[in-house]
């Protein structure tokens, strides 16, 4: 039988759920900060035969590493690669496509699942001046399945509609994604926050809520939306972590700690 | 075969090769970063430089809190350890201080097309991204940066990017010989195609080997001698990056320079302490000390040898 954690945090819960959607036997691109860790519990979970793309240009079949590392481009990485190439060479497996999966984290997201790493507030007189899309612009169009992991469930995070796409989803909605030209992957399948999954209607491509991580409500969600959001008549509800589960989460969110990944207390309030 | 002597300190080769104005190329991707380079550039006051590499990082937030450069083409500028905001970017594009900047925002497929465009000596290439992203045409002050065109051998569309050909380019390697042969292992990213699209090639290099080392792993070559103008030995030239096989990244000094850098007050002082108060690397390493260095020095893993025997 199966035993699950009964005490653990909202951003455990949400990168757990992330792993979860990594298949074993997939060919995972591999992006910077949150994607990154829940790409390595999946790993070390449940997908030991996932192969995985950087976009600095190395491949890898395993992660035997002394230490996580700090970012994709980590000296760790390199010795344990089996292919070492140019930025171009990985984003033409992508182009190609030949990548299932990427997990990729998010700044801002609408309701079509378009996102806004560039700027909050007006492009010419911003509030803050965001980093800019690096690989996720390419990404997000360019592999097979996309998956949103957003660190927060809020509506300055999850608007009705982003000032600036940086990162497209769906676009427009309906089949304006497929009109511009992305005929051949899917683009966004899910959003997944602390609190629940949403994911895409097939016809209209508008964000709803799919499932709810243990303990959340529907009405919660709702309120933390920037925008009317529909509900599944069947909501489902994620299964909480598993003893598995939660021993590799926190033991991948201590090492990163040690590697200077900036974790906020309540999400490591659990970890000793 | 040797024509001239291509070796100069930083100093020499940033006075010579460097014009106000130039676009400059600056190699690394979180291996062998060319901040020694970076430094030189804003202790000779460089001005109204426009500069470009994949994921600027806080190498492009020096220069720009350094008023080296009011104009980035890039697809990313922030700290990567943390990872957490990059001041002088956020001071500039939000406040205009020390100087507005422009961000010619680009994607991280786009712009290593537009390198291999310039490397190639073409005009453009097509991608299949960007179609539908306001990267694809925003700021609109930075002129086309993105079109589709119908194929000439298809009914298909595709969006094409223009080749990016910077005036001068640094790379930071790990060996170098006499020549410019200069062999970089590790993560590459966008360094080979960015710096051999460049029209004059500055190699810094932690060690200067004889020419038979460097045919002993040719593959290893990123640029060849024959393109390269200057060579410049600079051991630990790219602190705080890594350099594989060489040191480690300073994890503990980029995670202190976003907390000491984030007033403007703050900033000058990391800037005074860490670049203008020091004539060259060698006095950079002075501060930083040798019991860190040794804490960063990589262990040797020694890997690879084929046979290429005919």
């Amino acid at each position: 039988m199966v035993e699950y954690c009964k005490e653990y945090s909202e951003f455990e819960m949400m990168l757990i759920v992330a792993a979860r959607e990594i298949k074993d036997g997939d060919v995972v691109f591999n992006a910077f900060q949150w994607p990154f860790l829940a790409v390595y519990m999946a790993f070390k979970l449940h997908a030991p035969n996932i192969s995985m793309v950087f976009e600095t240009g190395t491949c890898h079949d395993y992660m035997d590493v002394n230490k996580m590392p700090f970012s994709l481009v980590d000296p760790v990485i390199p010795p344990t690669a089996t292919f070492i190439g140019d930025s171009l060479d990985s984003l033409a497996f992508l182009q190609r496509g030949d990548i299932d999966i990427a997990l990729l984290a998010a700044s801002i997201l609408d309701k079509y699942g378009n996102c806004n790493t560039t700027v909050i507030g007006d492009y010419n007189k911003p509030i803050i001046r965001l980093p800019g899309g690096g690989g996720a612009t390419d990404i997000a169009v360019l592999a097979k399945r996309i998956v949103w992991l957003l660190d927060e469930h809020s509506k300055r995070r999850l608007v009705n509609k982003v000032d600036f796409i940086t990162d497209l989803g769906h676009f427009n909605g309906a089949d304006s994604r497929f009109k511009a030209g992305f005929t051949t992957t899917k683009g966004p399948d899910a959003i997944i926050t602390p609190l629940c999954t949403l994911r895409f209607d097939p016809d209209t491509k508008e964000a709803y809520l799919a499932a709810l991580h243990p303990g959340v409500k529907v009405e919660q969600v709702k309120q933390k939306t920037g925008w009317d959001l529909k509900v599944a008549d069947d909501v489902e509800q994620n299964a909480p972590p598993t003893l598995e589960e939660i021993e590799v989460c926190r033991r991948t969110m201590k090492d990163a700690m040690e590697q200077f990944y900036i974790l906020k207390p309540e999400w490591t309030k659990y970890i000793k | 075969m040797k024509m001239e002597d291509k070796s100069m300190s930083m100093a020499e080769a940033v006075k010579k090769f460097v014009k106000e104005g130039d676009l400059v190329f600056l190699a690394g991707f979180g291996n062998c970063m060319t901040y020694s380079a970076g430094h030189e550039l804003i202790r000779q006051k460089k001005r109204k430089l426009q500069v470009t590499k994949a994921a600027g990082g806080i190498l492009f937030d020096q220069l720009i809190g350094a008023n080296v450069t009011n104009h980035i083409i890039t697809s990313h500028c922030w700290n990567g350890v943390g990872p957490q905001p990059a001041w002088n970017y956020r001071r500039a594009t939000e406040k205009g201080v020390p100087a507005p900047l422009f961000y010619n925002e680009q994607s991280l497929f786009g712009l290593n097309m537009s390198y291999f465009a310039g490397y190639m000596n073409i005009p453009f290439m097509p991608i299949r991204s960007l179609i539908g992203t306001n990267i694809f045409n925003t700021p609109k002050e930075a002129g086309i940066k993105a079109a589709v065109m119908k194929s000439p051998f298809s009914e298909e569309e595709i969006c094409v990017v223009p080749a990016i050909k910077p005036d001068v380019g640094f790379i930071h390697v790990q060996r170098v010989d006499e020549e410019g042969n200069a062999q970089m292992w590790g993560i590459i990213g966008d360094s080979k195609f960015g710096i051999n699209a460049c029209k004059k090639i500055i190699v810094i290099a932690e060690e200067i080997v004889d020419r038979f080392v460097i045919s002993e792993s040719p593959e290893k070559t990123m640029v060849v001698g024959f393109r390269v103008d200057a060579i410049v030995h600079e051991p630990w030239g790219g602190h705080p990056g890594g350099v594989q096989g060489f040191y480690y990244t300073d994890l503990k000094y980029i995670d202190a320079y976003s907390k000491e850098t984030e007033t403007l007050e703050d900033w000058e002082k990391w800037l005074d302490k860490w670049v203008l108060g020091v004539s060259d690397r060698k006095e950079y390493l002075k501060i930083l000390g040798v019991e860190r260095m040794e804490q960063l020095r990589a262990r040797s893993l020694i890997k690879g040898a084929v046979n290429y025997g005919y």
